[in-house]
C-alpha cells in the first residue's frame, strides 16, 4: 500500500489541497466507487474478454473532464490493460495482471487502488427529464 | 470546376479547423469589430444587388436590436403601438430610441433580410449541392455544420431568439449563423466559387452579433460580454447571467433551461418553487435549492428506512417520494453524502433522481450504476 503523497510523486496527478495526502490507498479487488464511476469485478458482471491495450505511463482518461469537470485518470503500476468500450453506462474493461496495481486518480476524490483481476468500469446515471449521466 | 467527389487528406484535415473557427466566432465575447462588420455588410448588400445602407445603427444586444429594428419599421408613421411599448421597459425604450432616433431619418425602406441573407443562402446552397457529391455533403455537414449548430445555433442562438421572441423579425444571427460554417468549409477547402458569395455574411459573423438589414439602413448589434456553459456545452451559470450583453440584457440559464433571473440571483424558497407553473423551471429550482433541504421543506414522504451507505462508513442513504405535480415526471430521489470531504471538512449531501418504482435506498443506489441491490451491498470503498 502506498500513501497518496507517494502516488502523486510517481504519477503526477495532484489532488485538492484539503484532502489528506498522508492517507494510505488500499488496493482492493472488490466493488469500488470513485465519485460518479464504479469499478465492478468480473464475477459481479459478465465480462467477455480481458482487456488488451496496455495503459501508458501517462495514464488513460476513463472519463475526460470537460470545462468544470475533472478527469478520472487510469494509471498503471505494472501490467495493466484498458479497452474503452463505451455503451450505455459502461466505459470499458480493465484487466490488472498478477503483481500489478491500477489506480484511478481524480483531483477531488484522490486515488483508488485496484488489484489483480478483470473489471468493468461504469458511470452513474440519474432519472432526470431523460436519463442522464451524473457529472462530478 | 470539377465536381467534388471525395475529400483529399488535406481537405479532410481542414474539417476540425473550420469547425473550431466557427465555434470560436459563435462563442466569442468581445466588442464587435465595427469597421470589419460594416465592410461585410457592404459586401452582403452588393451580393444581394442592393446599395450599401447609408444609415448604420449600432445597438448593444439582440434585445435592443429587435426593438430598434422594429422602431425603424414604424418610423414613416412615427406612431408606435401601445401594446409593444408596454412590453418594453421605459428605460430600454428610451435608451434604444435615443440611439435609433438620433441616427435615423425617415427614409428607411422595407426589411431586406430575405434578400440579403436567405436568398443568397438558398442560391449558394443549390450551387454547392450540384457540385458536391452527397457523401461529401453529408460528411461536412455532420462534422462541421451540425456540430457548430449544436453548440452555437441550438445552445445560444435559439435561446436568444426564444428570449427576444416576436420582435426578432427578420434578424440575421451574425456570430450565431452556424450554417455559414458549412459553406465556409467548402470555400476554404474546395474553393467552390459559389461560396465566395457568402463572403460578406461570413465577415459579419466573424465580427459582430445579430443584425437586421433594411433597404437603406442596417441595425447591427454587439457581441456578449460573458457566456458560461456547463460541461455539456449548455448555457449555465449558478450565480449570474449565463449570457450577457453590454447593455445588461442577458439570459439566465440552468443547464440549458432558461430560468427567471431571480431563481439564479435571488433566493427562491420552497414556496416559490412550488408556485412556479413551469415544470422544467421547477426542476431547475429544486436542483439549485438542493434536494436535501427541499425534501424536508416540502414535507416529502420517506420511502424505506435510512440505511448505511455501502463503502461510505458513517454516512447514510435515504429515499423520498416526489409527487408528479412537483417534478415533471414521477420520480423518487435518493439522498447521499459525497464520499470525499469538501474544503471545510463537511460532506456535501446531494440528491439523485431515480425511477418511481424503486422500493428502498440500496436498490435506488444500485440502479444508478445499473447493478442489482445485492451486488451494491458488497461495495467496499467509496471515494
Amino acid at each position: 500500500m502506498h500513501r497518496i503523497t507517494d502516488l502523486i510523486d510517481r504519477h503526477g496527478v495532484d489532488i485538492d489541497p484539503h484532502l489528506d495526502r498522508q492517507a494510505t490507498v488500499p488496493v482492493a479487488t472488490g466493488l469500488q466507487r470513485q465519485g460518479d464511476i464504479i469499478v465492478i469485478p468480473a464475477p459481479v458482471v459478465e465480462v467477455g474478454e480481458t482487456a488488451s491495450k496496455p495503459v501508458p505511463q501517462c495514464g488513460v482518461p476513463v472519463v475526460r473532464g470537460e470545462a468544470g469537470g475533472n478527469t478520472h485518470l487510469l494509471l498503471a503500476d505494472g501490467d495493466v490493460r484498458w479497452d474503452a468500450a463505451p455503451a450505455d453506462l459502461t466505459l470499458g474493461v480493465l484487466t490488472v495482471d498478477e503483481g500489478a496495481t491500477a489506480y484511478l486518480a481524480h483531483p477531488e476524490h484522490g486515488y483508488a487502488g485496484i488489484g489483480p483481476g478483470t473489471y468493468v468500469i461504469r458511470r452513474q446515471r440519474e432519472q432526470a427529464d431523460e436519463i442522464r449521466m451524473v457529472q462530478d | 470546376m470539377p465536381r467534388v467527389d471525395t475529400l483529399t487528406p488535406e481537405q479532410a484535415a481542414l474539417i476540425p479547423v473550420v469547425r473550431d473557427d466557427w465555434l470560436s466566432y459563435g462563442l466569442r465575447c468581445a466588442p464587435a469589430d465595427r469597421e470589419e462588420a460594416l465592410a461585410g455588410v457592404a459586401a452582403a448588400y452588393r451580393e444581394a444587388k442592393l446599395d450599401p445602407p447609408s444609415i448604420v445603427v449600432w445597438l448593444d444586444s439582440p434585445y435592443a436590436g429587435a426593438i430598434g429594428s422594429w422602431m425603424l419599421t414604424q418610423l414613416p408613421q412615427a406612431q408606435v403601438g401601445d401594446q409593444v411599448w408596454a412590453q418594453v421597459g421605459d428605460q430600454v425604450r428610451a435608451q434604444v430610441w435615443a440611439q435609433v432616433g438620433a441616427q435615423v431619418g425617415d427614409q428607411v425602406g422595407a426589411q431586406v433580410g430575405a434578400q440579403v441573407r436567405d436568398q443568397v443562402r438558398d442560391q449558394v446552397g443549390d450551387q454547392v449541392r450540384d457540385q458536391v457529391r452527397d457523401q461529401v455533403w453529408a460528411q461536412v455537414w455532420a462534422q462541421v455544420g451540425a456540430q457548430v449548430r449544436a453548440q452555437v445555433g441550438d445552445q445560444v442562438g435559439d435561446q436568444v431568439r426564444a428570449q427576444v421572441r416576436a420582435q426578432v423579425g427578420r434578424a440575421a444571427w451574425g456570430q450565431h449563423d452556424y450554417w455559414l460554417s458549412f459553406y465556409d468549409y467548402f470555400r476554404r477547402a474546395t474553393k467552390l466559387p459559389a461560396c465566395d458569395r457568402l463572403d460578406g455574411l461570413i465577415r459579419i459573423a466573424q465580427t459582430a452579433g445579430w443584425w437586421w438589414p433594411f433597404r437603406g439602413a442596417v441595425v447591427l448589434t454587439e457581441r456578449p460580454t460573458q457566456l458560461h456553459r456547463d460541461p455539456q456545452q449548455r448555457l449555465h451559470h449558478e450565480t449570474g447571467p449565463a449570457l450577457q450583453y453590454p447593455d445588461g440584457w442577458g439570459i439566465w440559464a440552468w443547464h440549458g433551461v432558461r430560468v427567471p433571473q431571480a431563481l439564479i440571483e435571488g433566493a427562491w424558497s420552497t414556496q416559490d418553487i412550488l408556485r412556479e407553473p413551469n415544470a422544467e423551471v421547477r426542476r431547475c429550482a429544486i436542483e439549485k435549492f438542493g434536494w436535501d433541504r427541499f425534501v424536508v421543506d416540502a414535507g416529502l414522504g420517506q420511502v424505506g428506512d435510512t440505511v448505511f451507505d455501502p463503502g461510505n462508513p458513517g454516512h447514510t442513504l435515504q429515499l423520498f417520494d416526489v409527487p408528479e405535480q412537483i417534478y415533471d415526471e414521477p420520480v423518487r430521489v435518493l439522498l447521499c453524502d459525497n464520499a470525499t470531504p469538501e474544503r471545510d471538512g463537511t460532506r456535501r449531501r446531494f440528491g439523485l433522481t431515480v425511477p418511481a418504482d424503486m422500493a428502498d435506498p440500496i436498490a435506488a443506489a444500485a440502479w444508478t450504476f445499473n447493478l442489482p441491490a445485492d451486488a451494491y451491498r458488497q461495495l467496499i470503498h467509496a471515494y
